[in-house]
């Protein structure tokens, strides 16, 4: 079964007295342990699709499933529980608490709502995940006092502190230098692997996208290409 | 608990806001602080003042349609109820549980006049001066002579009262002077004659006090016509008028209350009965000729259980409010037309001015709290508006609403209960430095507040704790829009990109 499906999905958006049609109609499917990637050129709607698979919007018309949820028959708090646990978010601009440090920035999921892991666990795990990406030793250091790949690696980490099913990353890479990006990218690929978790990124970096093993690429609201390059079923 | 490390920390992280509304803060709080600790002291120093030295903790008083109360402001003309069934009213009050002490009043108005020349006004509480001295020992200072130790028409005269007659008259009115004292009331006017046995001034006393002279209580009442049979009724419908005893009695039917033939007897019995005139020529019996005089003697004889008041202390270890339940349970259950208020009552407008006053005050301060809740609203709400980035992303990764809300809501309440605890160290600080230095009364109405010629105030629980409520409130109230505003903002706005 997919772990993202989604089924003739369009998004309207009103923009003064128009209405613009930001997703015409678009259907895929995203398996588990996937390194999928979005491209496309702005304005395709590559993040209005991450917003509706991230549920934090709705689709005009369509049905998106998450883990085998229909996503729009559910209430607003069924809706935050189901982001809290199955999906983490890497933001182009971080979006990271900017009062907390390092090490709370990535604990932070893990405190707004349950999870069912274990607070022992909890410590380890944010441990292990610091670690891995690098930043044991600022750990109390602030977001405004870390270089972009590190505040990039600490919102990778913080995706990853509740064990979602997903994670979902957009343009994870448009704010930094190159060699910074491919080495974010080579993180998130390591971790896909490692945690078999599935990422879903958006870019319109060809390089990038020549890491992924799935690619969805978006023109004009609709899909143009759909195929992994190493070949298999899409 | 993370929402409050947030919280703090966002506080902090915006120092020049958080210092901005802050300071807004401090200072309304200890303008209340400082305002109402001023206002109870005034309020609590009226309370012990009256009560210890004038009013006692309670006061049984009859009803009226009229405005009136133990102390009198003005002129006094005021017809004052009677207490109803007094002797058994007395005997209950006594038997009351709490109640330490009594003191029966008779309070008046009187003219005063001396060798046929008014000299001045004065209030009048008629009592037995040895009671008046064994429930209120500590209150008058006896300028000259001494408290009378006959039931005799005595007169302790008021200083002030004294002097002003003084300066009217242009000489002196010595102790042993023989004054009139003319009351007015609806019965007509009557003059009495008092020795004077002293002049005194009430220790904590003001510019209403002072006018006030002790009158035994037999002469005030004969001045005011409270007689067996009163004239002019009283606490009665007209027709009516109420014995000691409380029962209505039929009243005589001419105009004041009192026929001609029930005064003077039979006016015929002299002319049907000429047999009387000659057998009797040379020793006429004017008892027979003007027949049966009780009724007569019942309208000029005081009455001695015809009483204004009755003061009531309470014992130290007893409740003044219980107490009270007790007395008013009593009368409702007697059906008797009669009240038990406590002090302010008795203290008259004094205690409204007071309360008056303090009412001011807090309205005044309601307005500064709700501008404050406005302006801290306003900054909150461009807090929340730069921080929609902050928001969108917490709600995307799973923050939900509640979350939101205690965010903004500790946020709010944090700055408002910090600062509202800096406010009260402030008033504290500035009452203590008042309390040092004092406030000076410059005039008689500000002697009559502050009991005395300085006001040293000291601070109230009262006025710390609803201050404190006051800032609780600032903040729930001033989180409510910002709030809505953050719940509105949608987890979208985390992928704005900026």
């Amino acid at each position: 079964m997919a772990i993202i499906s989604v089924e003739n999905v369009k998004k309207d958006y009103p923009l003064g007295k128009t209405i613009v049609q930001a997703v015409k109609g678009v259907s895929f499917d995203i398996q588990k342990g996937d390194f999928i990637s979005i491209a496309g050129p702005s304005g395709s709607g590559k993040t209005t699709i991450l917003n509706l698979i991230g549920c934090i919007d709705t689709p005009t018309e369509g049905v998106v499933k998450i883990d085998g949820v229909e996503t729009s028959r559910l209430s607003d708090r069924d809706i935050t529980t189901l982001r809290h646990r199955t999906v983490g978010f890497i933001f182009q601009s971080f979006n990271l608490i900017p009062v907390l440090n390092v090490y709370e920035n990535i604990e932070f999921p893990l405190l707004i709502g349950e999870t069912g892991i274990p607070k022992q666990e909890q410590k380890e795990w944010i441990s292990f995940l610091m670690d891995e990406v690098g930043l044991t030793q600022w750990a109390k250091h602030r977001s405004n006092e870390l270089s972009g790949g590190q505040r990039q690696r600490v919102a990778i980490a913080r995706a990853l502190v509740t064990k979602p099913k997903i994670v979902l990353a957009d343009e994870p890479t448009a704010n930094l230098d190159s060699a910074t990006g491919e080495a974010i990218l080579d993180l998130m690929k390591k971790m896909n692997r490692e945690l078999e978790t599935t990422f879903v990124f958006s870019t319109h970096d060809q390089k990038i996208v020549a890491l992924a093993d799935h690619v969805i690429r978006l023109k004009d609201g609709v899909i143009s290409e759909n195929y992994r390059p190493q070949g298999g079923v899409v | 608990m993370i929402v409050l490390k947030i919280a703090l920390r966002n506080l902090l992280e915006h120092r020049s806001k958080t210092a901005i509304v802050g300071t807004l803060i401090v200072l309304a709080v200890a303008l209340m602080v400082t305002g109402n600790s001023i206002m109870d002291s005034i309020r609590r120093g009226l309370k012990q003042s009256y009560s210890q030295n004038y009013t006692g903790d309670l006061i049984v008083h009859g009803l009226s349609s009229e405005s009136f109360s133990l102390v009198a402001m003005g002129g006094g003309n005021t017809e004052i109820p009677l207490l109803p069934s007094f002797p058994s009213l007395m005997e209950a009050v006594n038997k009351t549980s709490g109640v330490s002490q009594t003191l029966p009043l008779v309070s008046g108005a009187a003219s005063l006049i001396v060798n046929e020349e008014m000299a001045s006004f004065t209030l009048l509480w008629g009592t037995d001066f040895s009671a008046y001295r064994r429930m209120f020992p500590d209150t008058v200072d006896i300028i000259e002579g001494a408290y009378p130790q006959d039931d005799g028409a005595n007169l302790l005269l008021s200083q002030t009262v004294r002097e002003s007659a003084e300066k009217e008259l242009g000489h002196r009115i010595a102790l042993g002077d023989t004054v009139t004292l003319g009351g007015f009331g609806a019965g007509g006017t009557r003059l009495r004659t008092a020795k004077i046995a002293g002049f005194f001034k009430f220790k904590r006393g003001n510019a209403q006090l002072d006018r006030i002279s002790l009158v035994s209580a037999g002469t005030l009442r004969s001045l005011k016509g409270m007689t067996m049979k009163p004239a002019v009724p009283q606490n009665a419908a007209p027709g009516h008028s109420l014995s000691s005893g409380g029962a209505a009695t039929e009243a005589p039917a001419t105009g004041s209350g009192v026929s001609d033939a029930a005064l003077f007897g039979d006016p015929n019995s002299l002319v049907q009965s000429p047999s009387a005139v000659s057998q009797g020529a040379q020793r006429i019996n004017f008892d027979t000729i003007l027949g049966d005089t009780s009724i007569r003697n019942a309208y000029s004889e005081v009455d001695p259980n015809a009483w204004n008041f009755l003061l009531v202390k309470t014992s130290p270890s007893a409740s003044v409010l219980g107490v009270q339940k007790s007395l008013r349970a009593y009368l409702t259950q007697q059906g008797l037309d009669a009240a038990v208020s406590d002090w302010s009552w008795g203290a008259g407008p004094v205690a409204t001015l007071a309360l008056s006053l303090q009412l001011i005050f807090n309205i005044i301060i309601f307005i500064i709290l709700v501008v404050a809740v406005i302006i801290i609203m306003n900054t909150l709400v461009i807090s929340v508006t730069e921080r929609i980035g902050e928001i969108g992303t917490i709600r995307a990764i799973g923050g939900g609403k509640p979350f939101i809300r205690k965010m903004i809501v500790w946020e709010t309440l944090t700055l408002s209960i910090t600062a509202g605890l800096g406010g009260v160290v402030l008033g504290t600080l500035l009452i203590g430095i008042i309390n040092g230095i004092g406030i000076q009364s410059s005039n008689v109405f500000f002697e009559i507040l502050f009991g005395g010629t300085t006001l040293r105030p000291i601070v109230s629980f009262g006025s710390v704790f609803w201050s404190l409520v006051s800032t609780v409130g600032i903040g729930v109230l001033s989180s409510l829009y910002p709030t809505a505003v953050a719940l509105r903002i949608s987890p979208v706005r985390a992928m704005q990109k900026n």
